[in-house]
């Protein structure tokens, strides 16, 4: 009997342990502590130290403090969609989705509340609200960075301009990388100069405002003419098809790396010297010579362009659920991100003297900096708000780039469709199935492994059978009826 | 089946209490973790929605409508999706011959060696690879088969071939992933049915020797008629997964490779390609739903006929 006792105890006290591990976390009620959900594959490090030390001076200046929590882009969806609780989180255009979810009514509407209990964050963010509104109304603060697409070419200065005697121009035609890349290879006849990984030339689908996915578009370059509003399948624009031509070429060429559409990862290790990257002028990221082995130098090859997409880079929102008393506290820690420096800088780059040093006006990493709190420096605020980075004592960055940036944007190609978000309702299934055909041709396009003409009409084949000029015209009367509401 | 007999008249005897007690965790398990969430199913036929500040289950079950069968429309929309599911029919059922015939020939092969060490060696060896994971024989199988940098190219540029662009060569492909696969799985079942042979009655081999069988013989008429009923779960078991595959072999060894697609696309790196966009559980519930409701109906149709050719044989 008394081991049948035991058994039974045992027994209980594991179903015990079951079921405590079906129960939910406890939440804590301090109306002041805020769950704030941040993008990024991997939390720093140093990520406990840091927030403490915020903690410290948010509590003080505006007693709040938040718990930073790091998500990728599936578990924000699959969290998001589980309803897993949050005060603030990141959203944007290509990562919780902001338009979709604000449109579900997931975000607090903040249109009373920031001018009411934050005039100052509304004036410092003010004349870009339009990037968080919808409808009129405001579901998001705008997290203000580069708010247009531009592209470069990340190339090696030391052996084009220092070695070959050229002088890189600041900016140069997408076929013009040709002479570049023949000059390496004539010298380096085992070497790609192009070497690239499966998601290739990916800034050449930036030539265009993606309006369905990545293939119903209109190019940027019809912004302010009567095509300014025509949503086109990609293959009809000419210019991302020439450039889709040229990697081609370049691929047949011996410029890429023939397994590129299957390649994960370049190592900075090989010396590759032209990449590309996603950028605004004055950036200095890629240009620490004792990362890359050399000195870069950025050379444009397209934009600035803006639309809706490219404005939507980092928004922080407010979960729809919470109490006011809450949604202000969001506020104003959202107000003291864009008012204080030294705050700022200090969930961007960690803590001063150990993760990163001032260094005329910029802010220079340390070693730890790099090894333990590197984060995305649009993920934890306002990136015109954070110190610019330089890359060394001897690479110095302007300290004043962003008033130079935001200068460059009043004269660019804004996009005719003035704020339009595609709503998909009703068209999922038409979109998941498109989205399945075009995820099957982008690696090879992109890296020029196969001929875009040919892929397009077998892609242009393999949508129309799904239905694509369907939905092509939805998405034309949606943008249509849209614009007239909007005039 | 009844264990003992139910004299004293209680339900459960003092003996069965503690059996109970000791598979209620097991029996808890189950109910939390694979009964309970199959209610979750209805989300394949509804357009989730979260509600604000609620749960799973309130959204779910009050907060999103009905759409019927609209999402498993998706996985038919495709005009290649009858290439995909020919691929998948095809791997499986090459998968589930192969997975029979060479691991019971290779057990039946180690079984009959009689230096243990060989036998222990040979079982861990080809054991090892089943360990390994899709990431990892995705690195090799591409130290072997890169264009530029793999082993194979270098040996063809050696005797004069002209190097292959293997991850766009589709026609190679079912013979690579029949081999890696093969590589991968071949230990375990090995070592499987070599438990059972193991466990056959010696005294019937000695038996059958003193009668004068061959080896052959021994075979024929004594191990196979054996292992014909794990053999046979195993078909069972295999068929329930017909429009199933292993995604780290299709979709990591492959390297995603679009230009080999033809020969390598299976259901669930179709479906994974068209809901990476665009999380909707909704589809891919759907898609889980079609894939293992078909396995389920054919598990059960095999195991019936199965169950008619020899009682013994079934699994259910």
């Amino acid at each position: 009997m008394k081991k049948n006792g035991i058994i039974i105890l045992i027994s209980l006290f594991i179903c015990l342990m079951i079921l405590n591990g079906c129960g939910a976390n406890p939440q804590t009620d301090e109306p002041v502590n805020l769950v704030w959900w941040v993008y990024g594959r991997k939390a720093p490090n140093a990520l406990d130290e840091v927030v403490e030390r915020a903690n410290a001076i948010s509590a003080d200046r505006i007693g709040v403090t938040v718990e930073m929590i790091y998500k990728d882009e599936e578990q924000f969806d699959l969290d998001m969609a589980t309803g897993e609780y949050y005060d603030m989180t990141f959203t944007c255009d290509w990562c919780n989705d902001f338009d979709d979810h604000a449109r579900d009514g997931y975000y607090y509407d903040l249109t009373d509340l920031v001018v009411s209990e934050t005039p100052k964050l509304f004036e410092t963010v003010d004349p870009w609200w339009e990037i968080g509104s919808l409808n009129g109304r405001i579901y998001g603060v705008p997290m203000l960075k580069d708010l247009a697409v531009e592209a470069f070419f990340r190339m090696n200065s030391d052996y084009y301009e220092g070695e070959k005697g050229l002088t890189l121009p600041d900016e140069i035609a997408f076929s013009e990388l040709e002479k570049y890349a023949s000059m390496w290879k004539e010298d380096h006849p085992d070497e790609y100069p192009l070497y690239m990984t499966q998601k290739g030339y990916g800034q050449v689908f930036q030539c265009h405002e993606n309006i369905v996915g990545e293939y119903l578009v209109i190019p940027y370059r019809y912004a302010g003419t009567s095509e300014g509003t025509v949503i086109i399948p990609i293959w009809d624009d000419g210019e991302c098809m020439d450039m889709l031509r040229y990697m081609h070429k370049w691929y047949d060429a011996g410029y890429i790396n023939p397994d590129a559409a299957t390649t994960t990862d370049i190592p900075y290790s090989l010396h590759t010297p032209i990449r590309t990257g996603i950028a605004w002028s004055g950036f200095m990221g890629w240009s620490d010579p004792t990362v890359t082995g050399f000195n870069v130098k950025l050379v444009r090859f397209m934009g600035p362009y803006m639309s809706r997409s490219t404005q939507q880079g980092s928004l922080i929102a407010v979960n729809s659920a919470v109490s006011e008393e809450r949604a202000e506290a969001s506020l104003r820690y959202m107000e003291l991100l864009y008012t204080d420096r030294e705050f700022r800088d200090l969930l961007a780059y960690g803590i001063e003297g150990k993760h990163y040093n001032y260094y005329e006006n910029t802010v220079i990493r340390t070693q730890a900096g790099s090894d333990d709190y590197l984060v995305d420096l649009f993920a934890t605020g306002p990136v015109i708000s954070a110190s610019v980075v330089s890359a060394g004592e001897d690479v110095l960055a302007d300290s004043d780039q962003w008033t130079r940036v935001y200068e460059g944007y009043e004269g660019i190609h804004v996009s005719d469709t003035r704020g339009f978000s595609f709503d998909d309702s009703g068209y999922e299934t038409q979109t998941a199935a498109l989205d399945a055909i075009w995820e099957s041709y982008r690696s090879d396009l992109l890296t020029g492994t196969i001929d875009p003409d040919e892929a397009m009409g077998d892609m242009r084949t393999q949508m129309e059978a799904v239905g694509l000029f369907d939905l092509l015209s939805e998405a034309q009367r949606q943008l249509d009826s849209y614009l007239e509401s909007v005039k | 089946m009844k264990l003992t007999g139910n004299t004293s008249g209680s339900v459960l005897k003092s003996r069965d209490r503690s059996l109970v007690a000791i598979s209620l965790p097991t029996i808890m398990w189950y109910l939390a973790f694979c009964y309970l969430p199959m209610f979750g199913m209805v989300i394949a036929f509804k357009r989730y929605r979260m509600v604000p500040g609620r749960g799973f289950i309130y959204s779910l079950f009050r907060g999103s409508e009905w759409v019927g069968i609209d999402n498993f429309r998706f996985l038919f929309l495709n005009p290649q999706m009858s290439l995909v599911i020919r691929n998948t029919i095809f791997y499986n059922l090459v998968f589930l011959l192969l997975d029979i015939v060479l691991p019971i020939g290779l057990s039946v092969g180690l079984s009959l060696i009689s230096s243990n060490r060989f036998r222990a060696v040979s079982q861990a060896v080809s054991l090892l690879p089943y360990f390994l994971s899709w990431v990892v024989v995705s690195s090799l199988t591409y130290a072997f088969l890169s264009t530029d940098r793999g082993l194979i190219n270098h040996a063809l540029a050696h005797i004069g071939i002209t190097p292959i662009a293997w991850y766009r060569t589709p026609a190679v492909w079912p013979w690579i992933l029949i081999l890696t696969h093969l590589w991968k799985s071949v230990g375990y079942f090995m070592v499987l049915y070599l438990s059972y042979i193991s466990s056959i009655d010696k005294s019937l081999y000695d038996s059958a020797m003193m009668d004068g069988a061959a080896t052959s013989q021994m075979i024929r008429y004594i191990t196979l008629p054996h292992l014909k009923g794990i053999a046979s779960v195993m078909v069972i078991l295999s068929l329930g997964h017909i429009l199933s595959t292993d995604f780290g072999l299709f979709y990591q060894v492959t390297r995603d490779s679009g230009s080999i697609l033809s020969a390598t696309e299976t259901v669930d790196v179709y479906i994974y390609r068209a809901l990476i966009n665009n999380s909707d559980y909704g589809f891919s519930a759907a898609a889980g739903l079609l894939q293992n409701g078909i396995g389920c109906v054919l598990l059960l149709i095999v195991n019936y006929i199965l169950n008619r050719m020899d009682p013994d044989n079934g699994l259910v």
